[in-house]
């Protein structure tokens, strides 16, 4: 037992049960020190100082973290071990259901809605019985968003904020905002796209499609959901992403299930969702979808070639507009290979060469360079 | 105030993988090191990304850590750490003797503390109070008021003397109960709480 009998205020403030009755009203240390207040009359004032001092201090060490920061940033650790979980594992599994591919599926969906609770309560409170539709999804998400429609016969290149490339197939609309908020990155799709997917894994990419939801952490895959066919369908071509019912997905989201239904899809696997039997079968790609003939082999070598040329080859790859010198660039020279890397992680890898940087600004790529270093 | 036993089950399930148990994990220790972290530097999202590599590579490395430790010390040391190799001016690490006085030396402290007598006044007093104190006075303080840890804990995390912490807290204590007694407690007295 310890004699308080002895204590000044300093002592006070640095014995724990003390600090638990002056901070934080633990009904046991209460009880404790209002017994020994009364049989200690006379320390009454150093009990009064060392209180007073101990609120004091715990004010001075107060922190401006938030419980909403707190858990933005657990969910943004998660989805961090997530990808690198991913990352280790092997690039396919066929048995899917029963590697632990689908143990951490679960993780992942708990992760999802947490990260996007507040958003989608937001959406919900509004109208509870929620459209699948193209139509009614983008009028639900509000006038901020930009539109894109292909009338053309050729696919359409498209630049997001966040440096992913969008290719959109002919009848196919996207709409998505002009700068993607920091915890999130949602579009809508109607029809068929293409989707190189710059990696975050703090900012998931999530696309709404014809009753489903398609979740990436950074990769590339075709989403086909023309609203006057049966099917949707998912089909991966490198990385990793989830498919969900919109039904699964919003319903667990209200109720809290943490055992959310979704197919994890890895590369040449497909996922065919059939939108009358609510249901999600998956397979293995068997004949590529028509846009995946469409986009070109992204491997790319560069031989000591000028700097200008590549950032040229690119343009041509991605189908985007990159704004740089091309006098300056042309005399730099690099030996550069890519097999996987997107957009971004190219640019990166060249910018990197000449010590230039690079911006997105209202869909196109500016290079900022100084000549060759 | 969780105290600093080992996380026992929750650790273990971390340890075999569990991303449940190491979000589990972090959350219980978040602030506690988001806490730390600000008073080894203002910079908060410095703070915030070293706390993330803290985890992420504590996550990489969860099949070799031991199965008994003391999680607590164990994230508060490492992230102590790291965060210092990356402030670009070095905290002194050795020197308990360096002062890093920020209050102006001319103006006696209990004249100011007279001075303010509203409640932002107050916490202006503790403030010129402690950044009296060396940066090492500080964090001992801060370690076992805030943290609740026992000074063999605070030892580690510091990388001193059990022995030493405890001549520097008595002592930082000693030097705080000098003003406090002086004038502060004077003054504290007189407003009723």
């Amino acid at each position: 037992m310890i004699d308080y009998r002895t204590y000044e205020a300093e002592d006070f403030i640095l014995d724990e049960s003390f600090r638990r009755w002056a901070l934080q009203a633990d009904p046991q240390a209460t009880a404790f020190w209002e017994a020994w207040q009364l049989q200690h009359p006379d320390r009454a004032d150093v009990v009064r100082q060392a209180r007073r001092l101990a609120r004091n201090l715990s004010d001075y060490y107060a922190d401006d973290a938030t419980e909403d920061r707190i858990q933005q940033e657990v969910n943004r650790l998660m989805l961090g071990a997530l990808d690198r979980s991913a990352q280790e594992e092997e690039p396919v599994r066929p048995l899917w259901y029963a590697s632990p591919v689908w143990r951490w599926t679960a993780a992942a969906c708990v992760v999802l809605l947490a990260a996007f609770g507040y958003w989608q309560y937001r959406t919900d409170t509004q109208q509870t019985a929620v459209s699948g539709t193209y139509a009614a999804r983008v009028e639900q998400a509000g006038n901020a968003l930009i539109e894109k429609t292909n009338t053309s016969a050729q696919t359409l290149n498209i630049l997001l904020s966040d440096g992913s490339v969008v290719s959109l197939a002919p009848r196919s609309s996207i709409s998505y905002p002009a700068r993607f908020d920091k915890a999130s990155r949602t579009v809508y799709l109607q029809g068929e796209a293409f989707f190189d997917v710059v990696k975050n894994p703090a900012s998931p990419f999530l696309i709404y499609a014809n009753h489903t939801i398609t979740k990436v952490l950074g990769t590339s895959f075709v989403v086909r959901a023309y609203e006057d066919e049966p099917d949707v369908q998912v089909s991966v071509r490198t990385g990793r992403v989830s498919v969900y019912a919109q039904n699964d997905y919003e319903r667990a989201r209200q109720t809290g299930d943490r055992q959310l239904r979704g197919v994890v899809l890895t590369p040449n696997q497909q996922v065919t969702y059939n939108i009358k039997g609510d249901r999600l079968d998956k397979s293995l790609v068997e004949r590529p979808m028509a846009i995946l003939a469409t986009i070109p082999s992204r491997e790319q070598t560069f031989d000591d070639m000028p700097i200008a040329q590549m950032l040229l080859a690119l343009e041509k790859t991605y189908g985007v507009d990159l704004v740089f010198n091309e006098d300056d660039l042309m005399r730099c020279r690099a030996t550069i290979s890519f097999a996987e890397e997107n957009l971004m992680e190219r640019l990166d890898v060249i910018c990197q060469t000449v010590g230039a940087s690079f911006e997105v600004i209202d869909g196109q790529i500016v290079i900022d360079s100084k000549g060759c270093q | 105030m969780a105290t600093s036993n080992p996380s026992g089950e929750l650790w273990l399930r971390f340890k075999a993988g569990d991303e449940r148990a190491l979000g589990e994990l972090a959350r219980l220790h978040y602030r506690s090191l988001y806490n730390y972290g600000l008073r080894l530097t203002t910079d908060s999202d410095l703070v915030w990304d070293t706390i993330q590599d803290l985890w992420l590579e504590l996550w990489d490395r969860r099949d070799k850590v031991g199965d008994a430790v003391f999680v607590k010390t164990y994230l508060l040391k490492s992230l102590r750490y790291k965060l210092l190799r990356r402030l670009p001016n070095q905290y002194p690490t050795r020197t308990d003797e360096l002062t890093y006085t920020n209050t102006p030396s001319e103006s006696p402290v209990e004249q100011q503390i007279i001075d303010d007598e509203s409640m932002a006044g107050q916490m202006a007093q503790l403030q010129r109070l402690m950044a009296s104190l060396t940066k090492r006075q500080q964090e001992v303080l801060y370690l076992r008021f805030y943290q609740n840890l026992e000074n063999h804990e605070i030892a580690q995390i510091m990388g001193m003397e059990r022995q030493s912490v405890a001549n520097l807290l008595h002592r930082t204590l000693k030097e705080l109960r000098e003003h406090w007694s002086s004038s502060l407690l004077l003054l504290l007295l007189q407003m009723c709480w």
